[in-house]
């Protein structure tokens, strides 16, 4: 079924706007959700047996293969319910939680924004906020406070829902934490993620803090409007990257790093498993798609030439290059832990960046490559570790009862200018900002993987640094595991456990240091 | 359930022409999946996958009650096959 699957997501993303392609790809899924009902109480019934009696079996040979697999999925055992319960919450998910996942997403795409008379939706309206010009971004702020202002009551009438019923879940299957069955399905342990959050608060002043105050200044301005944060800088490039040029610039960092992942990755090109002009109807942003084992991946890009989209390329390319060495794992472990999902992608972005950086034709240019970069950075750290701090005290506030629109508004404010710093003005309407995040409704606490993602690669990269030889070898080891290891065991063989403060340190400096390096070329 | 989409990677809805200073741009070939949606090895395969689910069900529901260490060692292997119409 994956293949179908596969076949039929691609060729739809190809073109969304033909509908035979929609049809084909709707009729699949439909199909497909109805063959997992099937499959729906496999892990359950799996649980049910007896830890003496899985022990006995998996001393056969034939199954030893599937043992991580299984005692991952033992690791659920604990919260599961009676077979009567369990089937229950399944049915009634479809009018709980469900109907209010689709509640915030009709409502979200009924939205309309309005700028200069011109109705807007969510998408195009927050698009403003990356104008090069101020009055532009300004004016899209307002209006997406405007919109989100008058809709308030209905999101926080979701939130407070959603919360509650993730509390009544939670306390059924015995969660000691609002965010224990998270962790619990991105397979890591709670003092890990608190490691990671401590360590990332704890360098706000340092990273965010700094990097916006020198950005105000970059901008002529004592301090930043909210609408200001993301604003292109004034010297962002302009060049066009053309298509052979891209992919040299991509196998030549990969190549530089081991032949090994240039020859990988060269088979995307030569192969024809790159989509890369943009279609009319085609998705949007870029994706690499691992299809099933038997098969290979393919990746879609939407390539315009710039910079970002070369390292779009790398990071696609990362993902492809990680996708061709777990199939040996087969479908059930190929996929990785979503704590490492990002690992191979960063990395490849990271080695390309840096051979950017070293062609950097002057010192303007470097500036602007470095500043990119770092943005990109605050957005994935502090950001995504703002949001989690947040998710948490809406969560544990609710737990005292329902919360206001206000109430929320103000928990969303106090964590913004902790997080981003005193360069930042949040003036009046940015408190309902939190409305709009899709992640909030439909994956809560999953916002800290992004961060996880991008500290890893950092650390990880810290130690190929200063290492002389062998560090690819364990790396192409830790990428062919798939989802077979627990990230102790990936990252143990570098030297790194994601546990200990000082692991999340080592990538955080890498941060600290681009942004001194960004201080000593504007003296 | 696999996780492929890029969150992270929004770009601003593309419009307009493809620069041609780009040079050629390259188009994926879908061909190694399937050669069409109508080729005969796609409605095999849907086939087989509504067989193979049916009976990997029914073989979880009998012996998950009477034979839970023959289910153990079996079902793992069938689920993945399933997922790949390996036979
Ligand atoms: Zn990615």
């Amino acid at each position: 079924m994956g293949r179908i699957a596969a076949y039929a997501t691609l060729l739809y993303t190809g073109d969304t706007t033909d509908p035979d392609r929609a049809k084909f790809y709707g009729d699949m899924q439909e199909t497909l959700t109805r063959i997992s009902t099937h499959l729906l109480f496999f892990g359950l019934e799996i649980n049910r047996i007896d830890d003496g009696i899985l022990d006995a079996a998996l001393a056969a040979p034939e199954l030893a293969h599937y043992r991580p697999w299984l005692m991952d999925l033992r690791k659920e055992r604990p919260y599961q319910l009676d077979d009567k319960i369990e089937q229950l919450f399944h049915e009634k998910s479809v009018t709980g939680r469900g109907a209010f996942n689709r509640l915030f997403d009709e409502t979200m795409a009924g939205l309309r924004f309005d700028v200069d008379g011109e109705e807007l939706a969510v998408e195009p309206a927050l698009n403003l906020l990356v104008s090069p010009d101020a009055e532009t971004r300004k004016k899209g702020a307002k209006a997406i406070s405007k919109t989100l202002g008058e809709n308030i009551r209905t999101f926080t009438l979701i939130t407070n829902t959603l919360a509650k019923d993730k509390e009544i879940s939670d306390r059924w299957r015995g969660f000691d934490d609002i965010a224990a069955s998270r962790h619990l399905a991105n397979r890591v342990e709670p003092e890990v993620v608190n490691a990671l959050v401590a360590s990332v608060e704890e360098a706000y002043p340092r990273l965010s803090h700094r990097y916006y105050a020198m950005k105000a200044k970059w901008m002529g301005m004592d301090k930043l409007n909210y609408w200001d944060r993301n604003a292109p800088l004034p010297e962002s490039d302009t060049k066009l990257i053309a298509w052979d040029n891209a992919r040299n610039i991509v196998l030549d960092a990969y190549g530089g790093f081991a032949p090994q992942m240039a020859d990988i990755a060269r088979d995307f090109f030569d192969k024809k498993w790159i989509d890369a002009p943009v279609r009319e109807g085609k998705a949007t942003g870029a994706f690499a798609h691992p299809t099933v084992p038997s098969a290979h991946p393919y990746v879609l890009l939407n390539y315009q030439g710039k910079t970002r989209d070369v390292m779009t390329l790398a990071h696609e390319l990362g993902h492809g290059v990680h996708q061709v060495l777990a199939a040996g794992q087969g479908p059930l472990m190929a996929d990785t832990p979503l704590t490492l999902a990002e690992t191979a992608s960063v990395f490849g972005e990271m080695l390309t960046f840096r051979s950017l950086l070293e062609g950097a034709g002057d010192v303007a240019e470097r500036k602007s490559m470095l500043a990119g970069k770092v943005e990109d950075m605050l957005n994935t750290v502090v950001r995504q570790i703002a949001f989690y701090t947040f998710e948490r005290k809406v969560h544990t506030a609710r737990l005292e009862g329902e919360l206001t629109s206000e109430q929320i508004g103000e928990l969303w404010m106090s964590v913004q200018a902790e997080s981003l710093g005193p360069a930042i003005t949040f003036d009046e309407g940015y408190e309902t900002y939190w409305a709009y995040i899709p992640h909030f409704v439909h994956s809560p606490f999953y916002v800290y993987a992004y961060a996880f993602g991008d500290c890893l690669v950092n650390s990880l990269y810290a130690v190929y640094q200063e290492t002389d030889a062998g560090f690819a070898e364990k790396y192409f080891e830790m990428l062919r595991a798939g989802g077979s290891k627990h990230h102790s065991e990936l990252l143990a063989p570098f030297g790194l456990d994601a546990s200990d403060p000082a692991f999340w340190q080592m990538g955080l400096k890498m941060i600290e240091g681009m942004i001194d390096e960004l201080e000593m070329l504007d003296s | 359930m696999r996780q492929f989409d890029d969150h992270r990677r929004f770009s601003p809805t593309a419009q307009g022409a493809v620069d041609p200073g780009l040079g050629e741009l390259p188009e994926w070939n879908l061909a190694d999946l399937y050669a069409a949606p109508s080729s005969q090895a796609l409605k095999d395969d849907y086939a087989k996958a509504e067989r193979k689910a049916a009976a990997f069900a029914k073989n979880i529901r009998e012996s998950s009650l009477s034979l839970p260490r023959r289910m153990a060692q079996s079902s793992p292997v069938q689920l993945e096959n399933l997922k790949t119409f390996k036979t």
